[in-house]
């Protein structure tokens, strides 16, 4: 078990006492809290599971769950990294929940999730959307703990050290899956570049 | 630095990922190897697009229904009734107290078991003294009383009896014919003192007359006057010594 090393959050240094707020049962503290991590939270969740619905009910439950242990929240941790830790440990299961669905059911995705992601994709006003899917089709068709890795790595940009923390693994765990997704990933970006290049 | 080696290091492109030797190995490891230069090339090129990715967040839509219900279950989940016991103290969770209950909750119910088999074992002991010790009047003592014993049942042999003793005598025999009861009287009678005297023992000696009265073949005018005058006598010492529950060595 790794053990928390930072003892603020630069990004949001007023967090340890809207904590302390929280904790005294104080209006509008826990709302607060929500309101400011829960797109975070959520960012993490979709990019995982690929699915509004599901990665709402990852946010929903996350804070429930901070809202019961706020008591037992090691105040010297960074707050975020306990916070992706809940977060992880729900996305996992889901993910499990979900890799364990599909392998019984014999079922792909639903249509409804993947015209949510497509949505999703359609808002989010990007560049090169193709390119976006892929990678993120990509990334959801990587073992769990190399996707996990990744997506907090690569996307969510954690360092390695919160990432380790996060997963509980050492940080050479963490760089040895991060060096087999990104292989997988940039063999398979290679492989769709070739076929569109012969296709063009 | 071989290209296999060069291949895997390269991957860990972002910063942090590689110490600055590993990061100066490898770059003049491209620089002089044209294969892993290309492959370098493309590596960053992917870096690029998962750049692009990264800095596009996922919406998340009606952020404020979100929030709401969230606000609402944590509001639920508080209002959710005491548990039986209450508020458990938070030192519960420490690793000490969790392994000494533990401990206690396994020497507990080792402890039940071992008494359950202790009180079986006596049980099964006492059980087997009793079956030794009442499997049938010859075992319990001295043949004298056991013919002392036995001419009780005959009540009806002996008219001249003092009424009590015909009556006490009449519900010995009783007893002799139930088995259960019979189990009973040959395990008080066969039962010690603490110096090894049994009862049968200890009235065969108060009573030594009686003791020699014979029944098996009928009764001459001298058994009959022994009857007569010390059987309500053995009888009150039968009936003190079943109250008392056996023989005394302060007799």
């Amino acid at each position: 078990m790794h053990t928390p090393q930072q003892t603020d959050d630069p990004g949001t240094p007023h967090v340890p006492e809207l904590i302390g707020r929280c904790l005294r049962n104080e209006g509008g503290a826990f709302r607060q809290l929500v309101e400011e991590h829960q797109r975070y939270v959520f960012s993490l969740a979709f990019r995982v599971l690929r699915d509004e619905d599901d990665a709402r009910d990852v946010v929903q439950e996350t804070f429930i769950r901070v809202w019961k242990n706020l008591h037992a929240y090691d105040m010297r941790a960074k707050f975020t990294t306990w916070l992706y830790t809940i977060t992880v440990n729900l996305t996992s299961d889901m993910l499990k929940s979900k890799t364990r669905r599909r392998r019984w059911l014999l079922a792909p995705e639903t249509a409804e999730s993947q015209n949510s992601a497509a949505t999703m994709e359609e808002e989010m006003n990007i560049v090169n959307r193709d390119l976006a899917a892929k990678i993120k089709e990509l990334a959801g068709s990587l073992p769990p703990k190399q996707q996990l890795v990744f997506v907090l790595r690569d996307l969510q940009d954690l360092t390695v050290n919160e990432v380790a923390q996060i997963l509980s693994m050492s940080t050479n765990t963490v760089k040895t899956n991060l060096c087999y997704a990104r292989k997988f990933i940039r063999a398979h970006m290679q492989e769709l570049e070739g076929m569109e290049g012969r296709r063009s | 630095m071989k290209c296999h080696q060069a291949q895997d290091l390269m991957y860990l492109y972002r910063p942090g990922e590689l110490t600055g030797n590993q990061h100066q190995e490898l770059e003049e490891h491209v620089g002089s190897c044209p294969a892993c230069a290309a492959e370098w090339k493309a590596v960053l090129e992917m870096e690029k697009r998962v750049s692009e990715v990264r800095n596009i967040e996922p919406r998340l839509e009606d952020a404020v229904h979100l929030t709401r219900t969230i606000l609402r279950a944590a509001a639920e989940s508080r209002r959710q009734p005491a548990r039986l016991l209450g508020a458990v103290p938070e030192w519960t969770a420490a690793p000490a107290f969790r392994i000494a209950a533990c401990i206690t909750l396994f020497a507990l119910t080792g402890a039940f078991f071992l008494q359950t088999a202790i009180d079986a074992r006596k049980v099964a002991t006492l059980e087997g003294r009793l079956k030794s010790q009442s499997t049938t009047p010859n075992t319990i003592g001295s043949q004298d009383i056991q013919r002392a014993g036995l001419f009780l049942s005959g009540t009806d042999r002996f008219t001249a009896l003092p009424e009590s003793l015909g009556v006490a005598a009449a519900e010995i025999s009783q007893w002799q014919r139930e088995p259960a009861m019979a189990t009973m009287l040959a395990t008080l009678f066969g039962r010690q003192d603490r110096h090894g005297t049994t009862m049968i023992d200890y009235l065969s000696k108060k009573h030594p007359r009686l003791a020699s009265v014979r029944i098996d073949d009928g009764f001459d005018d001298r058994e009959r006057e022994i009857l007569a005058s010390d059987g309500e006598a053995l009888l009150k010492d039968i009936e003190t010594l079943m109250q008392k529950g056996g023989v005394h060595h302060d007799r």
